[in-house]
């Protein structure tokens, strides 16, 4: 049936939800408290069910219009049935995804197409099992354990083949066409509602899959939350405490995350929780295994799902040896044979290391790191962006304040100019010697004649009013008069305007202030929903630690200690499986056999222990042991097999960070569960990409402390801003040690780099900061006293060159940034305050490595890229050090960094000049006269001064005065711009020290080149 | 039947809670009052209107350019100042803020050029006004193409356009991204190129991941 893209759209739309409502209502259903709510959810499911077959016959989508028929028959006679037992219907859920797989390939082939010959077959296997509904009185599941109530409990392949159907009757693939232009074609074709031309190229139906994404992040934001409350289960359970509760608890969960996890279109995960569930009903049952030596079956468990959790972040189906080694502890749990159990477990989670699946670094938008609160982590993405947003709109309303409040200076500049040109009008026509009126004193004379107005109030501009008033000849008004009267009235509106926009921007001030305070108080909540407490991890670690111990034949208690220390979720979810390995080795390596803590003096049973707590904006994780610390020998003279590592040590290299490279290990062999030293260098790669660091802060034969290092929040940090050839750009605060506004940097050469080589042209500059003083301010990251051990120099390169940004000379302020005991200098234009700013990230197709994210200026509302100085200096110590790529692409910024300073008391002028400057890629910076030019020049010295001659306050001619008198503005170039003609005035101002004399108007071209040549000629320093 | 599409469906699910507590059942009469009329309603489908497209027009180097309004978000007049990207390609101009979302810009011209394999440099003039744009794609992929200048919308049926993209001002383009020429539409008698904006925005967000991968 061809149906108009319209039409279809609202027919998939349709179908859609009715699939969403008959899964929904049958997970209800089975979920219902009683057999009255049951039956009503069946019956509800029914009806729909009905409605979704009626739809499909009108379009004439057979097999769906019979699949939703038997759906419904299915449901009508499980609604009839009044046994108090749960009663699944086989087959229901399977066959919602069915349709859902059916339903995306019309979708994609953009018709309703009809399913092939295996689809038929599917769907009369589906109707079968579909027919038993009503005939069972009791779930298999529960009654023997034998069967189970959807079609998962068959095996993979089986399950697959049942639910496989063939869509080649839809259209055969063609890769080569499918390329992105077709697709976009495709899309617009469409959109104007064109016919399509034959059967577009159909995709396999795996690769389909149309259950809405954020189902899918709404499931395991929830199972996140709910293998926590697992884990604390399991470990009550096995700790002893609350058996009575856990197991029904513990089964409770596993139900919920079979059903959710079948829903959203993970069966194999779901089937990890058939397992697991079955465990635990055997558990429940009579003649039970042994509570202890359900410790690490359950404890392993704990691991399977996260591995399942992992894969569908991904969106994948995990790694089919984590479900038969799911059936396989199920088994071994249940089995006769007491003395296989022990061995087969520790096999398995031997096996279990080579199986951990990568959790991606990008997430595909999943984010399940919702524990605690049943909030959705990218609703509080959006709350926090949109409080963000708040926050730049009240930066841009403080800058528009501040223009209008600078427009009402230059109003009350103009008024008071205009006050004085009217006096002096008004004035000169009620002088008695040049009064044509013959009128008498200019003030205070006769009361005005007439209707003229009485004025109570006194100002300049009411005064002058009155004056116009009394100098009017009312016998004999003239045009003048008139006109000098009207001229008045306008100076005293203007008054009063004025005040009124002073009172007006003052209530503003305070409505600012206000919303400030306001704005920062949401944002510190947002940030803080962000935020979950370190003992959500603590149950999970508890278990490790308790099956653990004993499969390696070790006696060990855990403990934690700043529980209650909070970080944010993504974070706290990052670091979730560093924590968890380093644990595992601390409990493997660190703790000693009982036997060997007893020779070496030490309790029978070791100790690990998790200690969080706060520095500055940081938090620090440390994972310690009492056990016989890092084999410092062994980690430099054993490798597993690194090259480099053996390199290393015929260089004599001892460092304990080597510990954290692949493949190096402290173990003298390696062993099953642990000892291979990829575990570790995963930990490093793990707390990395969480911007943390980590380190071996203890080792001896007490025992050992790793600490871990890491922001609180990725998403608010505080920042410095640096200048970057006319760029603004922003670094994170906490990576950097020292600032500088001013440094010696000197190029360098290294001896062992020859010059001149083509290779040498992709390498960066190298420059020695000497021995800075007087840092601006140091960082609290702990680090030493910069300039006490630094007699040989910083190594420092610029920042410009680094991005790819031309500047015309080499930046003279530097931060220096510390790496371990390395430090490093980049050098930049100008280093500029401290803030906090909030941070978003750059949309996955702009990343950059060296570019964490980006904040949102207040000041203007631009954007400023926040650069992972930390990374930029690892990769410059590393001597990673080339060139940009591509570096004929990259767009050329030529920027001049020092200002050019334009003082003209005139508003429009000031802008004129400034846009023609700033369209030449000058840096500008504004005064409004003599005093304001002499307030910027105290802070920072411009290059080019262009100035005006007359401006209240102090005039042009006065600030070059006061320039020649001061040695430190030789080198400044000035051009007077000026509408005063006259070779004396243009004498007067060369003498003082004017290199340029322009007359307005002045043609934006001649402006242009005076100021450049200038600029170029100025002594800058 | 779009009244009907865009009001709150009985049996949609309900995670905001805005419905209340209203059981399914309750809900379920009115669910099937709307779907009789929806499928009442999908036998009389007007598919006139549809296929009478709106073109937006704009001019680069001189020349006349059409897009689907459709394909369109909005037509930015005044561009907000952007920030340049490290190591991006010279068609990348960098970003922007835009209400809540992020907006990639890209200059249209330069990236035509580079699709026609004409790559050169080019400097950005960071100080000067960046002029008109077309935003194109979805919330958190955004892309606005810079443009010279935005003109008005026009209509005109297919009919009236040669789909071959023959015109030699247009050779030089991947034919993949002309969807249609108006021949003889511009006043000096040229042709006026309507481009695929949707085809290229889903090529310059494949090129840029490419991109990204190697920086």
């Amino acid at each position: 049936m061809s149906e108009s893209p319209s039409v279809l759209e609202r027919f998939l739309d349709e179908v859609t939800l009715l699939i969403s409502a008959i899964d929904q209502g049958v997970t209800d259903a089975e979920y219902a408290g009683d057999v009255v709510e049951r039956r009503a959810r069946y019956a509800e499911t029914c009806r729909v069910s009905d409605a979704l077959a009626r739809l499909a016959e009108a379009f004439e989508a057979a097999d769906i219009a019979a699949l939703a028929q038997a759906v419904a028959t299915a449901t009508s006679r499980a609604a009839e049935v009044s046994d108090t037992s749960p009663i699944p219907i086989i087959g229901a859920h399977d066959a919602t995804i069915y349709l859902r797989r059916r339903l995306a390939d019309m979708r994609r082939a953009g018709a309703v197409a009809q399913g092939g010959q295996q689809a038929a077959d599917a769907v009369g296997r589906l109707i079968e099992a579909l027919s038993l509904a009503g005939s069972l009185s009791q779930p298999a599941a529960a009654s023997d354990g034998e069967g189970y109530d959807q079609l998962s409990d068959l095996d993979p392949e089986e399950r697959d083949l049942f639910l496989t159907f063939d869509s080649v009757e839809l259209g055969a693939r063609n890769a080569d066409q499918d390329t992105a232009a077709l697709r976009a074609a495709r899309v617009a074709i469409g959109s104007e509602g064109e016919p399509t031309s034959g059967a577009p190229p159909s995709a396999v139906a795996d690769d389909i899959d149309i259950i809405p994404l954020e189902m899918k992040r709404l499931f395991l934001a929830e199972t996140e939350t709910d293998l926590q409350e697992l884990s604390q289960h399991i470990a009550a359970f096995v700790g002893g405490r609350g058996t009575q509760s856990s197991l029904p608890a513990m089964a409770g969960i596993a139900h919920k995350i079979k059903g959710s996890a079948a829903t959203v279109g993970f069966p194999d995960f779901s089937r990890v929780a058939v397992f697991f569930e079955r465990l635990v009903l055997a558990l429940q049952s009579e003649g039970a295994v042994p509570r202890d030596r359900m410790s690490a079956t359950l404890g392993r468990f704990i691991e399977l799902f996260d591995a399942c959790v992992v894969a569908a972040e991904n969106l994948n189906s995990p790694d089919p040896a984590i479900v038969s080694e799911a059936q396989r502890l199920f088994e071994l749990a249940t089995s006769k044979d007491d003395g296989a159990m022990s061995a087969d477990a520790v096999a398995l989670m031997a096996s279990a290391r080579s199986r951990r699946s990568p959790r991606s670094s990008v997430a595909l938008g999943i984010d399940p790191a919702a524990s605690g609160m049943k909030v959705d982590a990218g609703r509080l993405e959006d709350l926090w962006i949109h409080v963000g947003a708040l926050a730049i709109n009240r930066g841009a309303l403080a800058n528009a304040h501040a223009r209008v409040t600078q427009a009402s200076h230059e109003l009350e500049s103009a008024l008071e100019r205009l006050q004085h040109k009217s006096a002096l009008i008004v004035d000169g026509t009620t002088d008695p010697g040049r009064n044509r009126w013959g009128i008498g004193g200019s003030r205070g004379g006769a009361a005005p004649p007439g209707d003229a107005p009485r004025y109570t109030d006194s100002s300049p501009g009411i005064d002058l009013l009155r004056d116009a008033w009394q100098a009017a000849d009312f016998e004999q008004v003239t045009d003048r008069d008139s006109a000098l009267v009207a001229l008045s009235e306008v100076v005293a509106d203007l008054e009063t305007h004025g005040a009124a926009l002073s009172t007006a921007l003052m209530k503003m001030a305070q409505l600012i202030e206000t919303q400030e305070a306001s704005i920062a108080h949401i944002q510190q909540d947002a940030t803080r929903l962000r935020l979950a407490p370190l003992k959500d991890l603590a149950p999970r670690l508890e278990v490790l630690v308790n099956w653990l111990a004993p499969a390696v034949g070790k006696q060990v208690t855990f403990s934690i200690a700043g529980e209650m220390t909070e970080i944010d979720r993504r974070l706290l979810r990052g670091l979730t499986e560093p924590l968890n390995q380093l644990v595992r080795n601390a409990v493997v390596h660190g703790i000693e056999s009982p036997e060997d803590r007893t020779a070496a003096g030490k309790p029978m049973t070791g100790s690990v222990w998790v200690r969080a707590y706060y520095v500055a904006s940081d938090v620090v994780i440390e994972v310690g042991d009492d056990g016989r610390g890092v084999d410092e020998q062994a980690l430099t003279g054993f490798s597993t097999g690194g090259e480099a590592l053996e390199s290393a040590v015929r260089e004599n290299v001892r460092d304990l960070h080597r510990i954290f490279d692949h493949g190096v290990t402290s173990m003298r062999r390696a062993g099953a569960l642990a000892g291979s030293g990829i575990g570790l260098s995963e930990v490093e790669t793990r707390v990395r990409e969480v911007k943390g660091e980590i380190e071996i802060a203890e080792t001896s034969a007490q025992g050992t402390v790793f600490r871990i290092r890491a922001p609180m929040t990725l998403t608010a940090v505080q920042s410095v801003a640096l200048e970057i050839g006319g760029q603004t750009f922003a670094a994170p605060l906490g990576a950097i040690m020292a600032t500088f506004d001013h440094v010696d940097a000197q190029p360098r050469m290294p001896p062992s780099r020859p010059a001149e080589t083509s290779e040498d042209a992709r390498l960066l500059t190298e420059y020695v900061l000497n021995s800075p003083e007087s840092p601006l301010r140091n960082s609290d990251t702990g680090g030493d006293d910069l300039a006490s051990n630094d007699q040989e120099g910083i190594p420092a390169y610029s920042l410009a060159e680094r991005l790819g940004i031309s500047v015309p000379e080499t930046p003279t302020a530097a931060i220096v940034v510390a790496r371990g005991k390395n430090r490093i200098g980049l050098l930049v234009d100008r280093v500029g305050p401290i803030s906090e700013t909030m941070v978003r990230p750059l949309p996955p197709f702009l990343r950059r490595r060296l570019i964490r994210g980006v904040t949102i200026r207040a000041e203007d509302g631009a954007i400023a890229l926040l650069l992972d100085v930390a990374t930029i200096a690892d990769q410059l110590l590393a001597g990673i050090v080339s060139a940009p790529p591509l570096a004929p692409a990259q767009p050329q910024r030529k920027v001049h960094a020092a200002p050019v300073l334009i003082v003209d008391d005139s508003i429009t002028i000031r802008r004129a000049v400034d846009q023609a400057l700033r369209q030449a890629g000058f840096t500008t910076a504004l005064a409004r006269d003599g005093i304001e030019a002499l307030e910027f020049m105290g802070a920072e010295l411009p290059r080019v001064i262009v100035l005006d001659l007359e401006m209240p306050r102090l005039g042009g001619i006065e600030l070059l005065r006061a320039m020649r008198d001061e040695p430190r503005y030789t080198g400044v170039r000035v051009a007077v711009l000026t509408s005063e003609a006259g070779s004396t005035r243009e004498q007067q101002a060369r003498e003082l020290g004017a290199d340029a004399y322009l007359l307005k108007p002045c043609s934006q071209d001649k402006l242009v080149a005076v100021v450049r040549r200038l600029y170029a000629n100025s002594e800058y320093s | 039947m779009d009244q009907f599409m865009q009001s709150a469906d009985p049996l949609r699910p309900d995670p905001t809670g805005e419905m209340g507590d209203i059981p399914v059942p309750q809900r379920l009469p009115e669910f099937e009052r709307q779907l009789q009329e929806r499928l009442a309603g999908l036998g009389h489908e007007d598919h006139t209107m549809a296929r009478i497209p709106e073109r937006l027009r704009f001019w680069i180097d001189g020349a006349q350019y059409m897009g689907a309004l459709n394909a369109m978000r909005e037509a930015l007049l005044n561009v907000p100042r952007f920030t340049p990207l490290p190591f991006s390609p010279t068609w990348l101009m960098g970003l922007f803020p835009l209400r809540t979302d992020l907006v990639t810009l890209v200059d249209l011209r330069l990236l035509l050029d580079s699709l026609e394999g004409q790559e050169r440099e080019y400097e950005h003039d960071l100080a000067a006004d960046v002029g008109q744009a077309l935003l194109v794609g979805e919330p958190g992929r955004l892309v606005a193409f810079r443009v010279d200048r935005i003109g008005e919308i026009s209509t005109a049926p297919n009919e009236e356009m040669d789909t071959s993209a023959s015109d030699s001002d247009v050779k030089r383009l991947a034919s993949s991204y002309v969807e249609r020429i108006y021949h003889g539409a511009n006043s000096d008698g040229g042709g006026i190129i309507a481009l695929n904006l949707t085809s290229l925005y889903v090529d310059v967000l494949e090129k840029l991941e490419v991109w990204a991968r190697d920086v």
